[in-house]
Parts: C-alpha cells; structure tokens; sequence
C-alpha cells in the first residue's frame, strides 16, 4: 500500500522583476527574421522578466544543443522549472540534465534513480541541495520516500520531519495562494509520510497519532483515511477500521472513488468471522461494480491515447458538462480532487497567463517567437492533462481489476472457513453474540450517528461489533 | 491488496463419521461448488495465468473428488457380493473419477506453465494424492517424490508429503527410504496420529534389523498411547513389541514388559506369534516359538507352544520345522504329557502331512526337483514312521504307505523293501488287504524303469514267489510265470526255471506259446552248453505231451536238431578234417529230416569242399545241385564261389562244364539284381565260342534277352559272335544280327568292316550289285560314325579313303599323258594346263588327307609327288625346236625358273608326308616309294609262310 507514486509538482513564485528584461533581449534579438534557438542570453533576459512558459521550448533546444551550462543560465533554468515545476523536463534525457546543476534537476534525476531503487545516488543527489533553496521541502519529502523504500524508515521519519519543517517556514513567505497550498499539501504528504514510516517499522500505534496530525481538512486526508483505517486493521481494531471506511459514505467524500475501500471492508469483517457480512459486501461488490467498471474499460479502449480528447473531457465536466458513463464521471469527479492534477491545471492557468502577457507585448520577431513557443508548451500541457485524466482512469480500473480478484479471494476464505467448520462437524453457532448484533444493518454500526455526517466526526466512527471468532 | 490467501488443505482422513454424514457432506459439496464458481470466475478474470488460483481450482477438485469417492464407495460396498461381481466398477465411480480427472488437469498445466511456481511442490502433491485416489499408484509415487524434492523444509504441507511417501515407501518393502520420511514427519507433526505414524516407523526399524531403536519407538507409541489426544495403540504394540524383542536377542526384556502388564508370557508370546501368523509374518512368529521354547522349562507349556509351532508350520508350510515339531511331540506323547485333545490334534498334524507330502511326491509336482522331491518323500516316511508309532495297530498299512511314497519318489529298492516287510507284517496280522496292495506295489516297483537291473535281479524271485504264493492261476499270474522264468533264466537258475516251467505248464496247459517260449530258452541253454542228452530230454517230454507245442514249434525244433548237426560238421572243417566234413555233409543232403535250406546248405559246401580237393567234376556236379536247391537270393550271395568254380572249370580244360555253369549261374540270376549277371553271360558265351558251339552260343544269346542285361554287355558280345559267325561262313545267322545290330547307330563304325566281309563275298559271287549296295551302306555308316563322334576302326578308314584314290589316280595320269611342244604359244598354253592341274590334284589329295587314312595318305601323297617331279622333269628337259641356240639357251634359262620351285616344291612334299609316316607310325604298302632313297625303290621285305596264329580256344 506504500507503493504509490506520489506526485509532487514544484512552482515557484512569479518573478516580479523589471520589464527591462524583455526590453533588452528585444533590442538583442527582436529585429533579426532569424531563429532564435541557442542563444542563452535570450533565455536569461527573457527569464528575468518571468516569462517562463515561453522559455521551455529554447531552454530544451538550448540543452541538446550545448554540451556546457555556465552559472548564469544555470540560474535561469532553474528559475524557469521554479515557475513552471519539473514536469515538462522529467522527459528530457539524463545526458541533458546533467548539464544543469540544479536544485530542479536533481530532484528530476533523483526521482528516476528512485525509481530504479539506486538509493544511494538518490541520497548523494539530494543531500547537496540548500535548505534554502525553494525546492528544498520537496527534496527533503522525495529523501524521506527514498529512505521508506530503503527500509530506513527512522531515516525517513527524519527527512519527512525536515520536510514538514521546511514546508511549515516556506507558507509562511510565501504569498501566493496556489504555492501555498502546494507547500501546504507537501507538508501534509510528509506527514502522513511519518505515520507510513511508523507503519513499515510496525509500530502501528505511533502510525496512528502520527495520522491524526493531517488535519482534515487537507486535500489528502481522505486518501490519507483510508492508510488510516489500514493502520487500525494492523492494530486488530477491525470496528475502528470498519468506522473510517465508512466516512466513505459521507456526501463529502463522494468524490472518493476507491474499490480498496470495500476490501478492506470485506476483510476486517472476515477477519471478525463474520463470514455472511464479508460474503455480502463481496457479492454487492461484484453486482454493483462489475458492469460499470466493464464499461469504464471500454470507454478506455475506445479512445486510446486521444490525450486531447481527455483534456477536452475534463475542461467539459469543469464547465458543467458531465459524461453519460457512471464510472467516468466518478472518475473525473475524483481527479478533480487529486493533488497532482490540481498542480498541472495551475500550471496550465499560469502559462494561459502568460500567452495573455506575451499577446499584449509589440510586435517583433521575439514576440511572434515567443507565442509559437508558448502555443506549444499550452498543447503539451493539455495533452499533459489529458494523459493523466486517462492514467487516472486506467489507474481506477486496475484498482477494479485487483478489487475484484480480491473479493473473489475473500469470498474463497469465507467459504473455506465454511467448510472446515463443516469438516470439524462445528454447527454455526450465531447465537454468541448479543442479539443485538444479530440484526444489524448499517445505521447501527455507528455510535453518534443519527442519519448524518458530521464534519468533525469524519473519520472518528467506530464499529461495535463483536467478533465472531 | 490482498495477494494470496492461504488454503489448507483438508484432508479426508479427518472426516469424523457421524449420523448425519449424507447432509454434511452435501453442504461441504455444497461449498466447494461454490468455491470452484468463485475460483472459475477468478482464473478467467486473470486469464488463466495465475498458479495460485489453478492451484487452488486443482485442490478443489480433489477434494470433491474425494467426497464423491466416499460416497461412491459407500454405495459400492452396499451391493450385495454377488451384484458386486456382476457390476462394472468403474461405473460406480464415475463422479469421483470425473473429478480426480479435473483436479489432474488443472495441476497439469499449472506445473507445464508455471515450473518455477513457488508451490510447485504442493502442486505435485495434489497430483500425486490425485494418482493415489486414481489408484493409480506409480504415477502417485512420482508426483509425490517430485513435490518432496520442490517443497520448502518449512512449509506445512511437506510433513503430509513424507508422510504418503513414507505410507508407499512403507506398503513397498523400502523401509530405509520410509525412515527418514517417517522421521521428519513425525518430528513435525505431533497430532492424534503420531502414535500410529510413529508405530509404522517403528517397524520399518524392525524391518532394517534396527531393534533398539524399533523397541524403543514402541515403548514411546506405547506410552503416548495412554493418552486420550492420541490413537490407542497399546493393543497393537503389545502384539508386536515381542517380535521386537525377541528379534532383539532382548527376551529378557520382553518377559519384563509383559510381566509389567501381568501378561502371561508364554501364552502372550503364542498370542503373538498366532496373530503375526495370521498376518502372514510366520518368520516372526516362528522366532517367537522358537525362542519361548528355548526359555520355557515347564515341559507341558513346552508341549503348548509345540502344539503352537504345528499350526504356525503347518500353515507356513515349513515341512521341516513342523516333522521336528512333530518328533518332539510324539516323544513328549510316550512320556504321556499330551492331553487327548493334544493327541489327536498331533495325529491329525502328522496324518495330515504325511497324506500332503506323499501326495505332492505322488503328484510329481517337483519331478523334476530331484532333491526336493527326495526330501519330501523322506519327510513322508518319517510322519508315517511317527504316524505308526502313535497308533502301533496300522504299523503295516504305515509300512505299506512308506513304501507307497518311495515308489512314487522313484526309490524302488527303498520301496520293495519296505512292500516286501508290509507284506509279511500283514500276512502275519492277517492283513489280506495290505497284503494284497503291497503285492501290487512290489511289482509295480520291480518294473520300475528306474530300478537298477542288478538291483531288480534280487528281487525279481522273492517278489514273484510272494505273488505266486497267493495267486497261480489268473490271468496276471501267467504275467508272474513268465516273469519269474525270465529272472530265473537271468540268475542261470534252471533248475527252478524248469519247475516254473512244470508250474504253468500245469496252470496253463493250453499256451503253447509260452511254453514254446520256456522251453526253447531252456533248450537253447543245453544246446549252448553242448548238452544234446538234455535237449533229446525235452524233446521226449514234448513228444511224450508234458508240453504242448504248435507245429510250427515242432518243425523249429527239428530244425535245431539239423543246426546242431551242421555245427558239428562246420567245427571238422574248421579243424582242416575234411573228410569228416564231406560225410557230414553227404548225410545232411540225404538225411530225411534235413531241411531244404540245410539241404542246399550241404550241397553248396561239397561242391566247395569238392574244388577245394581239386575235383571238377563232383564240383560241377554238386555246383548244379546246388542251383536247383538254392533260390535266387542265396546263388548271388555265393555267386563269387561259383564263379571260381566255374574258372576252375575252363582252366581245368572242362569247357562244357565251365559254359554249362556259367549258363545256369546266369539262368539262375536271370531275374534278379546281381552285378555278376553279365559275368556269367559273357563267360557262358565266351566259352562256348572257343569251343566252336556257335548253336548253343546263339540259343543262350536268345534266352538270355529276358535277363535285362546292360545294352552294351549284349552288343560287346554280339559283335564277337558275329566275328565268329562271319568266321564260320554262316552267313544267315550273320545278317541277321548285322541288321539287329545296325538299328542302332551307335554300331555304325563296328559294321564298316563286317560289311566289307559280305561286301567281298557278294564280288565273288557276281552280285555286284548287291555289293554296291553294301558299299554305299558303309559310306552311309562312315558319314554318320564321323558326325556321331565314334570311334572308326582304321582298317574301316583306310577302306573308305583307299576308295576314293580313283580321282586322284586320273588326274595324275592326265597330268603325264599331255605333252608340252612348240610353237611358243601352245607351250606356254600346255605349261598353264598342266600347272592347273597340279593345283586341282592338290587339292583333292588335301582332302584323302583330312580322311585321316594313313595308307590313303601316303598313297596319294606320292601320287602327287610323281606328277609334280614329272611335270618338272619335262619342262626340264624341253628343247624348243628349230630354234637358234640363242634362243634355246635363254629359253631353258627362263625355264629354270620355272621347274626349279616345281622340284623344290616335290621335295618338300616327300619330306612332309615322311614326318606323317614317321609320327603316326602309318604302316602303308607306298611308305617304300615315299620313304626310300633314290634306287631302292624296288627293295622290299617279307614275312615267312609259317607264322603259328592262335585261335580263341588256344588251339591252332
């Protein structure tokens, strides 16, 4: 359940330096019809009036052209991926990369190397990285995942810890809502980052209240929850796991779309021997969800790799526009919430900004450059977006795929407990527990419950059931 | 999330069976089906591409198969035994099969697609429990030995592996591989079951003759035994830990551990042993009795566990242990320590086994077993010897019984020993039966082929008088007569031969035959031992009528009478007194009892004796009497001796007698196969052709057609009697045979000449004609002799080519008669003729040449010798006329040329034909003129007038 990607997107804040950047590179550069790929001047000019976006295109060229960065374009390209974040350059190649030495840079090349599992160059990547470098709280969180992976998990407690203090002294400078929340959710990732290192060392109960310190109302939360009542199923506390995962069912969380969520239902109630219950929720899982995710895969089928189909698909649902099909609509109303692709969408806003920025400018060869290469890194960004949504949706049907064998394996267990019951000649004896929990449905299974979520009680309710075992 | 789930497998040796089975095992049925529902649809889910879930859809399988194979068999084994003979088995077991099948499947491709799965091991488990349920137990073997090799130490399933391997290793006799199985397993599995897993190690310990550590996982199964959370196996252990013990060599031991239990040893030890028996291990069960027998002293429990060892050999058929067994006891019965019960359980054992093993002797089941078949008689004798001894009043029939199972065992000397004491011990007790049976079995004995003959020489009187003591007149007794003669004849015992004789002659009047028989080995003895008076005896006593004899029998014996006669008369000529002989020989000729075949014998011998003496004419005399008595066959197998005698005869000058001889010889032989047939034909004719009787010659040439003498025989004297036909003018007689003879063609060359004599006679008679004729019959006989290849007389050649010198002799003369003369063209005119005519005479003398005829060669070669010196000399000696000197000179000089090579050339040919002379040695009345130098061409010799010829019979 560690093994999620997690996806971290650096910004930085928008340069508010002088226009003369501009100015200058236009005297420089505007009046010639030429190309104006390699020139690092151009990009420094031009960077130092934070235009960014328009910048990836000669800053790519730049870096397969030039076998040498000196310190000064060094700067600028790693303002430039402070701006616009790394994504658009985790695709460039490791030789090209290599050219930079940035902070940036480092964290794209350690992020490979992780996932390679060569920690050791990851750790010798990141350690070099300034703690007052922008990046840094997002250094220190891939260092603590590093270190997870690793096995290291004081380690890795240790980094998260940095993390959540770097991210905690970045929020406070910075201004800029969309950074802020940004820094504010690598905080919370590093958090929950403690509470999984605690996990992988088995101390559940160190996990638990290192959990409780995501605030609720973090955008992770809900995912968080549900490591959450994982960590209760460690604990044996299977009404407290039951509980969590029912805070799935608040209308808040309606946007949470995740099929794990009814196995682990399922197995805490096996794990209670309440073998009809964890039957039950096996075969409703089957009955509700098997169609649909059916048809989820055929929608997935039927329009391959359109990235930009899937772009316009989720600009349609933002404007209101939602799709027939059940599952791609939960699908994108779950995107919707994600992290990550919250992250590119501000991107994709601040490069719209600056297109607006760059359209206002006069005319000249720089401008009518400028526009092409901006044009350009909009398409990348909306098919960038589109791939995700449609990663996602593959990602949600995967989800189906295994949520499914592990239903069929759950329904197995319950069946060979059956029968062995049988073969040791045991009648079912269901008359163990109170009677009260005999017919039970699921209002009863809340204490302080009336009908109603409570937003404070999110998370917090408890399962009474008694085990059968 | 959730990767695997483990499964255990349930095994069905859990099954607690209880009242509501049916019902249970229906919702167990139930949920499996819904477990293999869930685990389809999982597998199609993943493509088939998971281990676990075919894994796991292999394992259900099984275990329905299992549930309906419960069921199954139940079902099965309700049928009554008679349905369940008639019924296809297979047919009840068709779920269960269906699927074993499926389980087989499943697993099947799971170890094809996934070798390297992780469980790989329990994979092969479930094949090889699958195989196991399958009955198909090498297959389950296998499986179970390759999940062993792919199972991890630790995993739980591993135990259950040993386990079954350790079960077949165990069923299979391997104990040493079972050991470490067992081991393992029971080192990790401690359920109910330990104990019963744990006594069958501890026999496989057993088993390898570790018998400490098998006591000692007894004691501990023993032990554990006694607690409620496992199988009791007390009862079990205290059956077999004394085998263990005693096995052991730790008796001690075990009396100790029985005693601990106040367990009677004795009794427990034949409790055991009884209960190994009925298990089949009669080896243990034997070192039980064996050893309780060693340490127990009290001599009735000794008696107990004797009795004991009876069963346990008797059903473990160990002959040998039981007739010990049996030996002790019925010495133990003399001292009375055996309860009735006892007694007649020990009289069944011995009866019984006695009456087993002389009936496995009898059955010659092991005939060709020699030894054992041997051992088991002997082992028969002695229960019938112990079997007597428990009821002294059949001591005979137990004798007789003994003497039955030697017979049967081949032993016959053995045997009639022991027929010879049955039969008296009975005829003493007034046995009749006994008696009468081992009267049977003593002759079946003496007739044995396997009877030594000198041994059965012995026995042959005894037994046969003890038969002939109870029985002289039935048919078998004859049988005995006969026999009883014979071994009396044999032991030269004829005195008692000749009561045997008066015996049955009295018994059997009527059989001559056998008395014929009797008396002729009686007679044939005295008549060996020259003890004529005897054999007269006997012939008076056959006159007299004491025997009956056929007549036949009578003539034989006048034959012997004259054998003996003719003997004595042999042994005087063997001694050289030959005039003994020949009065002997004279008597048996003219003796009235003599028979023919002794007549002729005698006749043969005079005619012999008479050569012999040098007297012809009794010879021939006797010779002639001879042939009359003696038949065909009898004159070829002397017909050597008669044809010396028959020489003797010519030498000595007596033609007639000799040709007489030799005509009868071979009238005689005429219709029969000899070799010497032809000798006397020819020697018939021969001699009677030098004595001139040419009638007589041709009358046996008449007769003797019907003899189918050889062609060639026939026709080589055909032409000598015509030589002498021809001879003796008679003409008549001549033509016949020369056209007998000339139809076959092979006689051409041999009647040129013949021919040539009538030829002759015909010209001085004036029929030329008809000589013409006889000459034309010779060209035809010459050409057909040349293309038949035969050989010619050279008197017939040089006939034939003399005859056809005419030709040549006209050239020749033409050749001389022309003249050469002048002018020069009619010279050179004559000169061409007359060397052409050379060339043709050559020619023509080429071919007299090719005839092969010395003489016609010779003569012709001079012919042609004279014409070219001829020709020659003229041209020579040619002056051409009125011609200058000049012209005459050169003339002769040209000329020169001419006779010269003609000269040379009649040269060469004077040299050539006297190299042909020389080498063919041709004796020709022209060799002279061809041979004879210049001027003594005239000079020739001559024979005398009075050279001696002499004719065939030597006389001038």
């Amino acid at each position: 359940m560690f093994s999620k990607k997690l996806i971290f997107l650096l910004s930085a804040a928008v340069s508010l330096s002088s226009f003369a950047g501009y100015d200058q590179a236009q005297k420089k550069f505007g009046v010639s019809n030429a190309s104006l790929t390699g020139h690092k001047d151009l990009i420094i000019e031009i960077s130092e009036d934070g235009f960014y976006f328009s910048l990836i295109p000669w800053v790519k060229e730049y870096l397969a052209k030039y076998n040498k960065v000196d310190s000064d374009l060094d700067r600028s390209i790693d303002q430039v991926m402070n701006a616009v974040g790394v994504k658009t350059f985790e695709s460039l190649p490791e030789s090209m990369l290599k050219k930079v030495n940035s902070p940036n840079v480092r964290y794209i090349l350690a992020k490979r190397y992780l996932s390679s599992s060569n920690y050791s160059t990851v750790e010798g990547l990141l350690s070099k990285v300034e703690a007052k470098h922008p990046a840094y709280p997002f250094i220190t969180h891939l260092l603590g995942v590093n270190y997870s992976h690793k096995g290291d998990y004081k380690g890795a407690v240790a980094a998260f810890n940095d993390c959540v203090n770097a991210s905690e002294k970045r929020i406070s400078k910075i201004d800029d809502d969309s950074y802020r929340n940004q820094m504010g959710q690598n905080k919370d990732y590093c958090l929950a980052g403690i509470a999984r290192a605690y996990y992988g060392m088995g101390e559940y109960k160190q996990a638990e209240l290192s959990y409780i310190d995501i605030p609720k109302e973090s955008i992770i939360w809900p995912t968080i929850l549900f490591e959450e009542a994982w960590n209760s199923f460690q604990l044996k506390n299977y009404n407290r796991t039951l509980g969590k995962l029912v805070t799935y069912k608040a209308p808040v969380m309606d946007f949470v779309f995740n099929p794990e969520v009814e196995v682990l239902k399922a197995i805490s109630y096996l794990k209670m021997c309440l073998y009809d219950d964890a039957r039950s929720i096996a075969d409703d899982f089957y009955s509700i969800h098997n169609k649909k995710s059916q048809d989820l895969r055929r929608f997935i089928l039927r329009h391959g790799k359109n990235y930009k189909y899937y772009y316009e698909l989720m600009a349609n649902f933002e404007s209101g526009k939602e799709p027939t099909d059940a599952y791609v609509l939960r699908s994108l109303k779950s995107i919707q919430k994600d992290g990550a692709y919250l992250e590119l969408r501000a991107s994709l806003t601040n490069a719209i900004k600056e297109y607006k920025r760059i359209q206002n400018l006069p005319k000249s060869n720089l401008k009518n450059q400028m526009m092409r290469n901006i044009r350009t890194v909009l398409d990348e960004y909306k098919s960038t977006l589109g791939a995700y949504v449609r990663s996602s949706m593959v990602t949600k049907y995967a989800e189906f795929f295994r949520a499914f064998q592990d239903m069929s394996y759950i329904k197995l267990e319950v069946l060979a407990q059956r029968k062995e019951q049988l073969y040791k000649n045991e009648t079912q004896n269901r008359s163990r527990g109170d009677l009260k929990y005999i017919e039970r449905n699921d209002k009863q299974y809340f204490w302080n419950f009336n009908g109603e979520f409570w937003a404070d009680e999110l998370g917090d309710y408890v399962f009474a059931l008694r085990s059968e075992c | 999330m959730l990767k695997v789930i483990a499964f255990s497998l349930i095994l069905s040796s859990q099954l607690a069976y209880s009242q509501n089975l049916d019902s249970r095992r229906q919702n167990i049925l139930k949920i499996i089906d819904e477990e293999l529902s869930e685990v389809n649809r999982l597998a199609k889910q993943q493509n088939f591409s998971s281990p676990d879930t075919l894994f796991r859809m292999a394992e259900l399988n099984l275990e329905k198969g299992r549930h309906w194979l419960d069921f199954e068999n139940e079902k099965y084994l309700k049928l009554s035994p008679e349905e369940r003979r008639s019924a296809n088995r297979s047919e009840y077991f068709n779920n269960s099969n269906q699927f074993f099948k499926r389980a087989n499947t499943a697993a099947q491709t799971l170890a094809k697609k996934f070798p390297s799965y992780r469980n790989i091991g329990e994979v092969y488990y479930i094949l090889g429990m699958n195989y196991r349920e399958m009955g198909d137990h090498k297959a389950a073997q296998n499986y179970l030995k390759a999940a062993l090799n792919k199972t991890p130490a630790k995993s739980s399933v591993r135990a259950k592996i040993e386990l079954t391997l350790a079960d077949y290793y165990y069923n299979n006799r391997e104990y040493s591989k079972a050991i470490p199985l067992y081991e393992s397993s029971i080192g990790k599995v401690n359920d109910k079951w330990w104990t019963k897993d744990t006594f069958n190690l501890a026999w496989c310990y057993y088993r390898v003759k570790n018998y400490n550590k098998a006591i000692d996982l007894m004691k501990s199964v023993h032990k554990r035994s006694s607690q409620k959370e496992y199988v009791d196996l007390r009862n079990d252990v205290n059956r077999d830990i004394g085998v263990f013990f005693v096995e052991g060599g730790r008796l001690p031991e075990a009396i100790s551990f029985y005693r601990g239990q106040n367990i009677d040893f004795t009794k427990q030890m034949i409790h055991i042993a009884e209960k190994t028996m009925s298990d089949g291990q009669f080896k243990q069960a034997d070192t039980l009795l064996v050893e309780a027998l060693k340490y127990e002293k009290d001599p009735k429990r000794k008696v107990d566990i004797l009795m004991a060892q009876l069963n346990l050999y008797d059903k473990g058929n160990a002959v040998d242990k039981h007739l010990i067994a049996s030996e002790e006891l019925v010495k133990l019965n003399q001292n009375k320590l055996l309860d009735d019960d006892q007694r007649k359980s020990l009289t069944y054992h011995v009866d019984k086994k006695a009456a087993e093993l002389q009936k496995s002797v009898a059955s010659k089941i092991y005939a060709n077993v020699k030894k054992t078949n041997d051992l088991r008689a002997k082992q028969a004798m002695r229960y019938f010897a112990l079997s007597a001894q428990l009821n002294p009043k059949a001591g005979p029939e137990k004798i007789f019984f003994q003497a039955e199972t030697a017979y049967a065992a081949n032993k016959s000397k053995e045997a009639i020993d022991l027929y010879l004491a049955a039969f008296d011990g009975a005829k003493e007790a007034g046995q009749s039966k006994i008696m009468t049976q081992s009267l049977e079995g003593m002759l079946s004995s003496l007739a044995s082929p396997s009877l030594n003959k000198k041994v059965a020489d012995k026995y042959y009187v005894p037994v046969y008088q003890r038969s002939l003591s109870v029985d002289q007149k039935s048919p078998r007794a004859k049988s005995i007569y006969e026999k009883l003669f014979n071994a009396q004849v044999e032991q030269k015992d004829f005195t008692g031969a000749d009561q045997t004789l008066t015996l049955f002659a009295k018994n059997f009047p009527g059989d001559f035959k056998t008395q014929e028989a009797m008396l002729a080995k009686i007679m044939e003895h005295y008549r060996g031992s020259k003890d004529y008076d005897k054999v007269k005896s006997y012939v008076s006593r056959i006159n007299s009528g004491e025997f009956k004899v056929s007549q036949k029998y009578a003539s034989a014996l006048r034959s012997l009478m004259t054998k003996i006669q003719i003997e004595g008369v042999q042994s005087s000529l063997d001694k050289g007194d030959k005039a003994v002989a020949l009065k002997g020989y004279h008597q048996i000729f003219e003796s009235s009892e003599s028979t023919p075949k002794a007549r002729a014998n005698a006749s043969y011998n005079l005619s012999a004796l008479y050569y012999e003496l040098g007297e012809a004419n009794k010879s021939y005399q006797w010779s002639t009497v001879a042939l009359q008595q003696m038949d065909a066959g009898d004159v070829v197998k002397f017909s050597p001796s008669f044809l010396t005698i028959a020489s003797g005869l010519f030498a000595r000058q007596h033609l007639d007698q000799s040709a007489d001889l030799s005509y009868r010889l071979m009238a005689k032989t005429c219709g029969v196969n000899s070799a010497n047939k032809q000798n006397f034909y020819k020697n018939a004719i021969f001699i009677s052709l030098a004595d001139n009787e040419l009638d007589r010659v041709l009358e046996m040439r008449r007769n003797a057609k019907t003899c189918k003498l050889p062609a060639a025989v026939m026709e080589e004297v055909d032409h000598e009697i015509l030589k002498d036909l021809i001879a003796h003018d008679k003409w008549t007689a001549a033509e016949d045979l020369m056209s007998e003879l000339e139809r076959s063609k092979s006689n051409y060359s041999a009647l040129i000449l013949p021919y040539e004599s009538m030829r002759k006679r015909l010209i001085s008679a004036g029929n030329t004609g008809e000589a013409d004729r006889v000459a034309s019959k010779q060209a035809m006989f010459y050409r057909e002799a040349l293309k038949l290849k035969q050989d010619i007389p050279v008197e017939a050649i040089d006939l034939i080519a003399l005859r056809s010198m005419g030709g040549v002799f006209n050239a020749s003369h033409n050749i001389k008669s022309s003249r050469l003369s002048f002018p020069e063209n009619a010279f050179n005119n004559g000169l061409k003729a007359k060397l052409k005519a050379l060339d043709q005479l050559t020619v023509q003398v080429d071919q007299i040449t090719k005839t092969g005829s010395g003489k016609a060669i010779v003569t012709s070669s001079k012919v042609l010798i004279d014409a070219y010196e001829s020709v020659a000399e003229e041209i020579k000696a040619f002056t051409p006329p009125d011609k200058p000197q000049e012209y005459v000179d050169s003339f002769q000089k040209a000329m020169s040329e001419v006779w010269g090579p003609l000269m040379s050339h009649a040269r060469k040919l004077r040299k050539d034909v006297e190299l042909t002379i020389n080498k063919n040695s041709i004796l020709s009345d022209d060799n002279f003129a061809v041979l004879a130098s210049p001027g003594f061409e005239e000079v020739r010799f001559a024979g005398t007038e009075d050279n001696v010829v002499m004719q065939r019979g030597g006389v001038k």
